[in-house]
């Protein structure tokens, strides 16, 4: 027993040269059931029981009508339309193929292959039902990065058109800028706001325009300046490191 | 990923308040002033909702920056379980802010 298979279209021919018979077996599938099916049946049944000329006929007939939509089978066909000619006497119900045609002459050589040596038990499988589903797996994945992407676009758009400004007046009834703040000033679109950023002081100040924005980095300087004050006995080191500079460049009116 | 103001309130603050003496001070923003064996340690603010009642990631990065955290996954950690406040005592130990 020898089996070929198709590894275009998934389908196997099993043939047992020493009793000349063979097995056809086809993937089914709700399109091509009656391309593969009822077709090849009705061509052996009228074939066996009317004639070779009817069979041929028939087929011709329906190859034109349902405009089979699998190429490779349709040419399987051809295939056995050959075979026929040779020796009408080797079908039966089942495909029965005569040993001289052993070489596979009339079946497409393609896309078949000689895959392996089977047991008569393992062959009879018309039932196989591939079902080809498409999974997109990497959609989410891709529209993720294309996100991310696009957000690291704008930040670094945004970083490009980064100010840096001096800030020279606190405009406090309490305390006067002893030299200017140097601060960056930049535009987030995430939130919408202005940001301004002093990292040295470790202060920010955000508004929805510039002028609020440097206007609320001066309320905090304020506030943070006091609120160190009124602690400044008892801070940490970093904060002690603040109140430093703060010494230097604020003083009180 | 921006953060809710309460987020902010009880998950970090929250959590940092579990080690730390955590005072809440308020002026033309929140200000929140951590406490360590009577030395006043770190400092951060936010508005009372400008830019809305979510915090930006933007301004998350200032906040981060602000409780010497590394990135502002750890900030979301320390809000959410994977960090504790032990996790951010000793975050603030390695870098000399605080002393055993």
């Amino acid at each position: 027993m020898k089996e070929y298979n198709s590894t275009a279209n998934n389908v196997k021919i099993e043939v047992d040269w020493a009793n000349k018979k063979g097995w056809l077996s086809l993937p089914i599938d709700k399109e091509s059931i009656f391309t593969k099916i009822i077709i090849p049946s009705l061509f052996v049944f009228i074939s066996y029981k009317l004639g070779w000329i009817y069979g041929i006929a028939y087929l011709v007939v329906a190859i034109l009508f349902d405009k089979i939509e699998n190429k490779k089978i349709s040419s399987f066909f051809l295939g056995l339309l050959k075979l026929s000619n040779n020796n009408s006497s080797q079908f039966s119900q089942n495909f029965m193929l005569s040993p001289q045609n052993q070489n596979f002459q009339y079946f497409p050589s393609s896309p078949w292959s000689n895959v392996k040596e089977v047991t008569p038990q393992e062959t009879f499988e018309l039932g196989a039902k591939p079902q080809y589903v498409y999974v997109d797996i990497h959609g989410a994945e891709i529209a993720e990065i294309r996100e991310k992407v696009e957000r690291l676009e704008r930040k670094l758009e945004e970083k490009e058109k980064q100010q840096i400004i001096p800030i020279q007046f606190l405009e406090s009834e309490k305390l006067l800028l002893k030299q200017p703040v140097v601060v960056s000033l930049v535009y987030s679109s995430e939130g919408g706001l202005w940001i301004v950023d002093c990292p040295e002081l470790n202060l920010y100040g955000e508004g929805i325009d510039e002028v609020q924005a440097v206007n609320d980095f001066k309320i905090v300087l304020e506030e943070f300046y006091f609120g160190l004050k009124k602690d400044k006995e008892k801070l940490g080191p970093e904060l002690k490191k603040k109140w430093d500079i703060l010494q230097q460049i604020i003083r009180e009116k | 990923m921006p953060m809710k103001l309460s987020e902010f309130k009880n998950g970090i603050m929250g959590k940092i308040k579990k080690k730390f003496r955590v005072e809440e001070r308020t002026g033309d923003h929140i200000y929140y002033e951590i406490w360590h064996k009577g030395e006043k340690i770190k400092e951060t603010h936010h508005s009372h909702g400008s830019g809305g009642k979510e915090i930006s990631d933007d301004i998350l990065q200032k906040i981060k920056r602000q409780l010497n955290l590394n990135n502002i996954k750890q900030l979301h950690d320390l809000k959410n379980c994977p960090m504790t406040a032990e996790d951010y005592f000793n975050l603030l130990k390695q870098k000399n802010v605080i002393s055993d």
